[in-house]
């Protein structure tokens, strides 16, 4: 009888593995039917990606550039460089990792929060300049003092690194989480697609569920980090055309497709531009987006609109689909 | 036969095993939903979440401080933190299981366990 029984448990299921670990400044869960072997290098993955882009790590390749101006020939953070180049074109400068002097100024690298004056900003403004970024015989630096920042692509470039990690060893199905920035590789079971869950901004549940897989899912809002002070909340999404923080008239802003590198630099431009530029820009691109406004209407791409189901307490919004 | 009806009896009782375990593998229940804090990864609270008539507090001590967790039915939050920054404070309440409390200053976990709704929160 126990022999039966061990034999339907294992029938069951594969074997998943799963870890909980640090990197990135966050906390990252991946969970996939694989080895535990595997999980190792997938945390390796993350860790070595640290190493590579911290801006406050000495030894990386980052911090080499912004503090003591150095040259990198390193291929994928040139090859990164570039790709960040192109978002910056594609977003028309809304997204700009040349926006770090002034992320440091409002003190969110250090958590010594401070809301700079407007002399300040503008004294940082003229750093921030992708044109700035050289990228010229195999090495990449940076001029007149810019300084970069890769927070609002590191993410979802390691999970698009992991998940082609995992493909190449055969896993089919898997859900990667680093800090919030999901990628769903796979499907749940044949037939099944990842539940994923779009947090809602008053921290109270989810907006609804998008049917995902082989998908990235990420989403910007105003309350993840942020600090208040004098009774104003400052956001951690700084305009690069302003230097302030973005308090515009976008809550949250998701965005899904099959790159976690461009869904997580999407995600941050779209905030920057507000609503209706954000529809815009997610239309003439064929992004698929979900943006909830500060009056709660959802805008919905077209293509997201079958897969999308709202929760209990969105049931009711208005809901607008981009086309 | 008396031999061909212990076979059948061998059998019967082969068949029914397989049945049983099939019933009581299929139907698992989940437990209940709990909290779970985890400290460098290491499991150092859990309690119940279905049955907490009053919230109340419990104070976790880490190597590099301390967190005051407030447990409420169906849901916690970190109430108090010595940590810079206190972000773990400003994430509020979590009753999701997808949806853990984070210090990362003092490498703490807040997860609450149980059924699960979503696979993954985006957020």
């Amino acid at each position: 009888m126990i022999f039966v029984a061990s034999f339907f448990m294992g029938c069951e299921s594969e074997q998943t593995v799963s870890k909980t670990f640090f990197a990135m400044n966050t906390v990252m869960n991946v969970s996939f039917s694989g080895t535990n072997e595997q999980l190792g290098r997938v945390e390796k993955i993350a860790n070595d990606l640290e190493e590579k882009f911290s801006v406050t790590k000495t030894t990386s390749v980052v911090y080499g550039m912004n503090e003591r101006g150095e040259k990198t020939n390193d291929e994928e953070t040139i090859a990164l460089l570039r790709t960040c180049k192109d978002l910056s074109d594609k977003t028309e400068g809304a997204f700009d990792i040349t926006v770090y002097p002034i992320v440091k100024a409002w003190g969110f690298t250090t958590g010594e929060y401070d809301v700079p004056s407007d002399e300040k900003l503008l004294s940082l403004l003229p750093k921030v300049d992708g044109s700035l970024i050289r990228i010229e015989n195999g090495e990449a630096f940076l001029e007149n003092g810019a300084q970069i920042d890769l927070g609002g692509i590191a993410k979802g470039y390691c999970s698009d690194k992991i998940a082609d990690y995992l493909r190449a060893e055969g896993v089919k199905r898997g859900v990667i989480n680093l800090g919030g920035n999901v990628y769903a590789l796979g499907e749940k079971k044949k037939g099944t697609p990842w539940k994923v869950g779009v947090a809602s901004p008053d921290g109270n549940g989810l907006i609804g569920v998008i049917d995902a897989s082989d998908q990235a899912v990420v989403t910007s809002g105003l309350y993840e980090r942020n600090f208040v002070r004098d009774g104003v909340t400052y956001g951690h999404i700084v305009d690069p055309f302003t230097g302030k923080t973005v308090r515009g008239d976008l809550l949250s802003v998701t965005v899904v497709g099959k790159s976690g590198t461009e869904c997580d630099a999407f995600s941050t431009a779209l905030f920057v531009k507000g609503a209706r530029e954000a529809a815009q820009t997610a239309s003439k691109l064929h992004l698929s987006v979900l943006l909830l406004t500060t009056d709660g209407t959802i805008c919905i791409s077209q293509s997201l609109k079958n897969v999308f189901t709202p929760s209990a307490g969105y049931e009711k919004n208005k809901i607008i689909v981009i086309e | 036969m008396l031999k061909t009806r212990i076979w059948i009896a061998i059998i019967a009782v082969i068949l029914i095993a397989c049945v049983v375990a099939c019933v009581i593998v299929f139907t698992k229940k989940d437990g209940g939903k709990r909290v779970e804090v985890y400290v460098e990864n290491e499991l150092v609270f859990s309690a119940d979440l279905e049955n907490v008539s009053e919230p109340y507090e419990k104070i976790i001590e880490t190597k590099q401080g301390k967190n005051v967790l407030e447990i409420a039915s169906g849901k916690v939050r970190i109430k108090d933190a010595d940590c810079d920054g206190k972000d773990c404070v400003h994430m509020g309440w979590t009753g999701s299981p997808s949806a853990p409390i984070v210090c990362l200053p003092h490498r703490l976990v807040v997860k609450i366990v149980g059924k699960e709704d979503v696979d993954v929160v985006s957020e």
